[in-house]
């Protein structure tokens, strides 16, 4: 019996795009919940944006919709409620399903050569539990006293009973329980599906570098979601059930516990998952760089050697966010190295990728800028990280709006971008059709520009001494001078909304009208091009075998018989093994 | 089923041998990472426990009611007694002897209620000796921990018994063992896990 049968395609609607065990289909499940609170969470973001600028005055549409018992302004009560949920929607309902959820699902199985994923009906189940999830946060916000509003950090004692009475953070705590079940889920799914379905002949050092970061997301992902888990899970029993985990107060007596215990849980946690959501988005770009450079990637090995020391190392730094808890000086050194340590690992991408370009004969496609606009605010939030991982630039910096500009660029801008090159680069495998490459350039100018300034201008904001989550900064003297340059980020940040709609239009317009795609638009080698677009439901037949990595371009020898500058991983060409040859050259240092 | 069924009668015994071994390993590894997870999950709590412990100067707390182990204790050696049970069904079920397997899937089933039985019991107890889960941080972690961990035998004992019922109705084969194995494996993990926390929690 063959290991990965064929299914034959659903022919009920239910079948086919509810309850479906086909990766491609939930993928694209995935895809619109994610986009569906990626506009939410947008517009909560504009509400927080409008606040700094403009604080007590009437917020324009959505005042007049949802804000009418207060004369459309936003109250003191609304504020936290807002930025709270901003951070959690984007970061666990709109960033995870799209960049691990959609193209974890549409990728991983595709790109090794695999018929579906090792377990389907968990990654359907997977994606339903998702579901609940998005559903229960949209429940919280009808609770008596509103939605969450301890912020995304959640610290008690401000989310526990006394913080935040009312069902409302209860629920979200609850909510982010059952993605973190959605999450794990599908991580198993991902991690299992690599190890046991490549096609024979893809080696993990032939693996395309996209397949790699999600890989290690998800085993990222299935650790560290569960400490995760259970720290929302004792907040829950403290909130609920009466235990004291987390309330101030002495443990020798037995009248109290420790609200520090959440935030050593809380980070074990929440380091890596800067870099759960990052890697998926450094290996789109490791590939999509050189698909359009017409070169392979360079160091492939060492690229993937960085991502894993990336990996490990995001386990162990999540000190670097107590410096100021009175944590043992010892300890915070030690956080404090290891964390500065990441950077090498780092730089070795940068530079592979700034390599990879190197003479390349640069092809700038809407997918390629993206990739390269990731790369640019990647590197700022990188670099300006450096100050916070840096215990005595830390204690000045902490809690500012510097911290919110260096991991919105990292956590924020990076995967925003990373996101749409994913989504312009794949496109046309998922809908059969290009995408508007004008009305692309535009979205990328718009978002680049307007992204970059944006979370500048927190920067700035915050080195002059503003701190984060104030209602109304200028209700003190010595933050009233920064009111100008609120406004002109906020205003930037009206623009980046502005962009999106290119995107909107181009993505609907182009689903339905956009130009036939054909099977290889790109003119790239790796597996899911080798098929029609969008491909059948059981992907391939048969399954393929690959002879070389994902990155072979500009091969003379190719190049003179063949008469393309590129060759797919599944076709064998005189017995060469190209990428073995790749390498010494790279080991030569050619 | 029937077409598959067809195409395995076809093929070479020892090539259908081989699939079954290799999708069989699949779906061990997806159990694998899963334990990873869970075990990740109660890691945690073992680490809020030690903070819990290492920032506090008396252990017990002052004031803290005595109690009997006397429960946990016994619990320990139900939930020991149980995974030998299982592990002894699913050899019966290599080797397809279906009664012996499923009169041990049987008694596990009961181990498990009795160990959830158990569990209640104690909390009673505990409540009636004045220790509760708003004790501070020592109630919590008692109170805490052990109800985590008896959501997951819960979890166990709804499978066991859908597992024996399966088993009455001789549903379960060697060729199509792995699932009897694997939630063998998840009840092993559930009983390692407790007796980690008995050690700890009401040892140390
Ligand atoms: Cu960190």
């Amino acid at each position: 019996m063959d290991l990965q049968p064929i299914h034959h395609e659903p022919t009920t609607f239910v079948k086919k795009y509810l309850f479906t065990t086909d990766h491609k289909v939930i993928a694209k499940q995935f895809l619109w919940a994610g986009l569906l609170f990626l506009l939410w969470g947008g517009l909560l973001a504009m509400m927080i944006r409008w606040q700094w600028a403009y604080p007590g005055e009437k917020v324009p549409v959505i005042g007049d919709l949802f804000l009418k018992e207060s004369g459309g302004a936003i109250t003191p009560d609304l504020y936290p409620k807002l930025f709270t949920n901003h951070g959690l929607i984007m970061i666990f309902w709109a960033i995870t399903p799209m960049l691990i959820g959609a193209f974890g699902n549409y990728c991983i199985p595709l790109m090794i050569g695999a018929r579906d994923m090792a377990f389907p009906l968990l990654n359907m189940l997977s994606f339903w539990v998702f579901v609940l999830s998005q559903i229960m946060v949209g429940a919280s916000f009808f609770f008596d006293n509103g939605a969450a509003a301890a912020a995304w950090i959640s610290y008690p004692p401000m989310s526990g009973n006394i913080g935040t009475p009312g069902h409302g953070q209860t629920m979200m705590m609850a909510a982010i329980f059952v993605t973190g079940v959605a999450t794990i889920m599908g991580g198993i799914n991902y991690v299992t599906t690599v190890i046991r379905f490549r096609a024979p002949g893809m080696t993990w050092m032939r693996l395309p570098l996209t397949v790699w970061g999600l890989w290690l997301t998800s085993v990222l992902n299935v650790l560290f979601v569960p400490v995760l888990g259970s720290a929302g899970l004792l907040l829950i029993l403290d909130r609920m059930f009466g235990t004291q985990f987390f309330v101030a107060g002495a443990n020798a007596t037995g009248t109290g516990g420790d609200p520090i215990l959440f935030q050593h849980l809380f980070w074990i946690f929440g380091h890596p998952e800067v870099y759960i959501l990052i890697l998926p988005a450094w290996g789109i770009v490791g590939d999509v760089i050189s698909f359009f450079s017409r070169k392979p990637a360079y160091w492939y090995k060492g690229t993937v050697i960085a991502l894993i020391a990336v990996t490990v190392l995001s386990a162990v730094v999540y000190g670097h966010h107590m410096f100021m808890t009175g944590i043992n000086p010892l300890l915070g050194q030690s956080f404090m190295i290891l964390t500065l340590v990441i950077s090498i690992p780092a730089e070795v991408l940068f530079l592979n990728w700034l390599h990879t370009m190197w003479k390349g004969s640069i092809r700038l496609t809407v997918p390629m800028i993206f990739a390269l606009g990731t790369v640019f605010v990647f590197g700022l939030g990188g670099l300006t990280g450096i100050f916070l991982g840096t215990i005595s630039t830390d204690i000045y910096l902490h809690d500012t709006m510097y911290v919110v500009g260096h991991f919105h660029y990292t956590m924020a801008a990076a995967t925003f971008l990373g996101t749409f090159c994913a989504i312009y680069f794949w496109f046309p495998k998922m809908f059969g059709r290009k995408m508007n490459p004008m009305l692309g350039k535009l979205h990328f100018w718009f978002s680049f520009i307007f992204i970059t300034l944006v979370f500048g201008g927190q920067l700035v904001v915050g080195y002059a001494g503003q701190p984060r989550w104030f209602f109304d900064p200028y209700q003190y003297t010595f933050l009233q001078h920064l009111q100008d340059a609120n406004i002109k980020t906020s205003w930037a940040a009206f623009a980046l909304l502005f962009g999106q709609v290119f995107f909107v239009i181009n993505f609907f317009k182009s689903m339905f009208a956009g130009e036939e795609a054909g099977d290889n638009p790109w003119e790239v080698g790796t597996l899911e091009w080798t098929i029609p677009s969008p491909p059948p439901v059981h992907n391939f037949d048969p399954i393929p075998t690959v002879y070389h990595g994902p990155h072979e371009y500009a091969h003379p020898g190719v190049l003179e018989k063949m008469g393309k500058d590129w060759l797919g991983q599944d076709e064998a060409f005189d017995g060469i093994e190209l990428s073995a040859s790749t390498d010494e050259k790279v080991a030569q240092g050619a | 089923m029937s077409t598959m069924a067809a195409k395995m009668i076809e093929m070479p015994p020892n090539v259908a041998a081989q699939n079954r071994a290799r999708r069989e390993w699949t779906a061990m590894l997806g159990m694998i990472f899963l334990l990873a997870a869970w075990a990740m999950m109660f890691a945690a709590l073992f680490f809020s426990y030690a903070i819990v412990r290492v920032r506090s100067n008396v252990w017990p707390p002052v004031n803290a009611p005595e109690f009997s182990i006397m429960l946990p204790a016994i619990n320990s050696f139900v939930i020991a007694l149980s995974s030998l049970v299982l592990h002894r069904g699913v050899s019966h079920l290599r080797k397809e002897k279906l009664a012996a397997f499923r009169n041990a899937f049987m008694l596990g089933s009961v181990f498990a209620a009795l160990f959830l039985g158990l569990q209640w019991h104690f909390w009673s107890a505990l409540m009636a000796s004045g220790l509760t889960p708003d004790s501070g941080s020592y109630g919590s972690i008692i109170f805490g921990l052990t109800w985590v961990h008896a959501a997951h035998v819960l979890i166990g004992f709804f499978a066991l018994i859908v597992l024996s019922i399966q088993a009455w109705r001789q549903v379960y084969r060697l060729e199509n063992s792995i699932t009897v194995r694997l939630w063998t494996m998840y009840w092993h993990f559930v009983g390692i896990v407790w007796l980690l926390m008995f050690v700890t929690i009401f040892i140390m």
